[in-house]
């Protein structure tokens, strides 16, 4: 793995995936999901506020996340996202469907 | 990612709620890239923040349907700048448009809806006529089907009802009502029997006479009444909009048969006969029963009868027969109100070329200030099809006129043909048919404008940097709106032929001539005059300089008169021949129309090009007005 990866370059949808999965321990702000992408990507996943926001914005519109204004870990105001139930169930249907397409491009790049 | 219609529902709803709030929204979207933007303090930002602000705003409207309400919004405000234009192009189209949708009402009625009885495509019309007699010995021979008689309705005197009137009364046979499959509103059918002499004496009135002469009143039913000094009982009533034989019929009395009557029952009225075919026989046997029994019928005549008497007798389906030799006039109809739709469209477009050219320079500043060409298009389009939708609205209108001006012209013996009127399916066909004579019209203009030079046009301020493509199919339209005009004309005069030769109604022919080829000729005229306007106002600079290196007044005059005569004689030219050609197909399809006769086209020749000259001389005058001066310090 060379230079860091930005999720649009990956997979369509695969940024809405992955904010799904990151709201799954609990709520947090924007820039939280996307330390925690880059954290646990080992910096291979940087997710800058271009694609962050409007995606954050689309998943609003979708109804699969929710939105509520708080206070942060230094006592700023910040807004949280939670995931919602219609979420739950749409980052299991596209999970189980991103691992699919992952093994048949496996399949693809092993072959013989 | 996306999925349901749950989501879809959640999505719309949230983008109206997004919507309503949407200042909120931005605001709260700042603050949150701003409480980003300090937490990565010193670390560079990723990708365009503006464009990201852009995607999000778009994700809280409606951006189709507000850039529409933008663009009708500018739309209008274009029309109210050129009253003259905008009411020139609608009332083209509400011509146009108001035509068709009468036509549409008409052939909608007559053409394709089945006629009003059950099972219609089971009724027959035996043709040729009958004396009484031939209806006993039809029903006791034929295999194939139930016969009734019925005669097209003469003049009676009817009495003991307040003044005396003349009415029209059909006389018919017992089981007329059956056989159509029809029967009474109020009260009873004629019942079998009541052909024999001394039962006959009963009568059934239509709805109109019961309305306009009994007052609608329910207690007459029992009533007696005189009918040629005949006692008769009213036994029933007819539903409203009843027209068989003919909508004029006002009484329905028994046919009586009376064999001992030598007069009445071999002579007098020979009369049509109307079947009903029985089921599991086909029309086939039923004409060839028809054509055995009339050989066989015409020994039976107590008289010698004429060996070809009824010879082509046959049995035709009766909807046919009613509508048989209207098909012809409609297809007339129909081919002229297309024709002036086609000549209103081509003067809306033409209109539009010119506007189009002299809002270049505004087309080019908005171009400059980041306007796609597919938006401007969508603009001009926009324009034209609310032009057209104006058009249609007021059209609909023309169109209820229109319809009653038509329907004057036929036989009130179709059925259905009162009841013909613009309901809501023909709003629905007219409307789609503004919308295609919308882009139809605009279609080229918005071409043509948004090919803009941005730069050139800017630069040099000038309206005259005019592509000459677009005025040549400025002149090209005009041409064929002329020829088309001719053709009409032509054929409004075959259709004079055809209806003077079988309703003599001179007013509703006139009327139906002042229409169409009124409309015609004055949109052609209003389009040679916009045309040569334009030209003239685009030369202004070069007719200014012909002016001050000598040219006279004379010269300038007959320099655009014979540029508008050469567009109007070329349309002459084509629509001879097109004309020519389509009085050939009509006379061969229609009975009765004279093919090309060169007197009308002579005629016609002269007053279109008698137009085109009235329609070019007021810009050609306004040319011989220019002062040099003015016109050359203008530019």
């Amino acid at each position: 793995m060379g230079t860091p990866k930005k999720p649009s370059e990956l997979l369509p949808g695969t940024l809405d995936l992955l904010i799904l999965r990151a709201l799954v321990p609990g709520s947090m702000h924007g820039y939280g999901i996307a330390s925690r992408l880059k954290q646990v990507s080992d910096d291979v996943l940087q997710v800058g506020e271009s694609s962050l926001y409007p995606a954050l914005q689309r998943l609003l519109l979708n109804g699969w996340v929710k939105a509520e204004w708080g206070a942060s870990e230094n006592n700023r105001r910040a807004r949280y996202y939670v995931l919602t139930a219609a979420g739950r169930k749409q980052l299991a249907a596209e999970r189980q469907e991103f691992f699919r397409v992952i093994e048949a491009i496996q399949k693809v790049l092993n072959m013989a | 990612m996306n999925g349901s219609l749950q989501t879809w529902l959640v999505r719309a709803w949230h983008r109206v709620l997004f919507r309503w709030r949407r200042d909120q929204m931005y605001r709260d979207l700042e603050e949150e890239l701003s409480f980003h933007h300090e937490q990565t303090q010193g670390v560079q930002q990723m990708g365009n923040v503006t464009l990201a602000k852009e995607e999000c705003r778009e994700m809280w409207s409606f951006m189709a349907f507000e850039r529409l309400l933008q663009d009708l919004r500018y739309a209008f405000r274009m029309y109210g700048r050129t009253p003259v234009f905008t009411g020139i192009s609608v009332l083209s189209l509400a011509l146009g448009i108001g035509g068709n949708a009468a036509m549409f009402s008409l052939v909608n009625t007559l053409l394709v809806r089945p006629l009003p009885y059950a099972q219609p495509d089971r009724l027959l019309r035996i043709t040729g006529i009958y004396p009484r007699a031939a209806l006993p010995f039809y029903q006791g021979q034929s295999h194939t089907m139930d016969i009734a008689a019925v005669s097209r309705g003469s003049k009676f005197n009817l009495t003991g009802q307040g003044q005396a009137t003349r009415v029209t009364a059909s006389i018919a046979s017992p089981n007329f009502l059956s056989v159509l499959g029809t029967s009474v509103a109020r009260g009873r059918n004629f019942v079998s029997g009541e052909e024999s002499p001394g039962r006959d004496s009963v009568v059934i009135l239509s709805h109109s006479l019961w309305r306009d002469r009994f007052g609608s009143d329910p207690s007459v039913l029992g009533r007696v009444v005189r009918v040629n000094d005949v006692d008769r009982q009213i036994v029933g009533i007819m539903p409203a909009g009843f027209s068989y034989p003919s909508a004029k019929v006002q009484l329905l009395i028994p046919m009586r048969l009376d064999p001992s009557n030598f007069v009445e029952y071999w002579g007098t009225e020979f009369m049509p006969l109307l079947a009903r075919l029985r089921p599991a026989t086909t029309l086939a046997a039923a004409q060839r029963e028809v054509h055995n029994l009339m050989d066989e019928f015409r020994g039976k005549f107590p008289y010698p009868m004429a060996r070809d008497f009824n010879q082509d007798a046959t049995a035709i389906p009766l909807q046919q027969d009613i509508v048989g030799d209207v098909r012809g006039k409609l297809i007339i109809l129909l081919a002229s109100v297309a024709l002036v739709l086609f000549i209103a469209c081509a003067n809306v477009a033409s209109l539009l070329l010119s506007r189009a050219t002299t809002r270049r320079r505004e087309l080019a500043l908005r171009a400059a200030l980041g306007a796609s060409r597919l938006r401007m298009i969508r603009q001009l389009l926009t324009e034209s099809i609310g032009l057209a939708l104006t058009g249609a609205a007021i059209g609909i209108v023309l169109g209820t006129g229109a319809l009653s001006i038509f329907k004057s012209l036929l036989p009130s013996s179709l059925p259905g043909l009162a009841q013909a009127t613009i309901d809501w399916q023909i709003v629905a066909a007219v409307s789609a048919l503004a919308l295609l004579t919308g882009l139809a019209s605009g279609i080229a203009p918005a071409l043509s404008a948004s090919q803009v030079d941005i730069a050139e046009t800017i630069k040099t301020g000038s309206q005259r940097s005019t592509s000459g493509l677009w005025t040549r199919v400025r002149s090209l339209i005009l041409a064929g709106e002329v020829a088309l005009t001719l053709v009409l004309l032509g054929q409004v005069q075959s259709l004079d032929d055809i209806v003077s030769g079988s309703i003599a109604d001179f007013r509703s022919t006139m009327r139906v001539f002042f229409s169409f080829a009124g409309a015609a000729i004055l949109l052609a005229a209003v389009g040679i005059y916009g045309l040569m306007s334009y030209w003239v106002s685009q030369r202004t600079y070069e007719i200014g300089l012909r002016v001050a290196i000598g040219a006279t007044r004379r010269g300038i005059l007959s320099m655009i008169l014979a540029q508008g005569m050469r567009v109007a004689l070329f349309g002459v030219g084509g629509g001879i021949v097109a004309a020519f050609l389509l009085t050939r197909f009509l006379a061969a399809l229609l009975y009765g129309v004279a093919a090309t006769d060169l007197l009308t086209f002579a005629v016609v020749t002269a007053l279109v090009l008698g137009v085109a000259a009235v329609a070019t001389a007021f810009p050609a005058w306004r040319a011989t007005r220019i002062d040099p001066l003015k016109s050359l310090r203008a530019e």
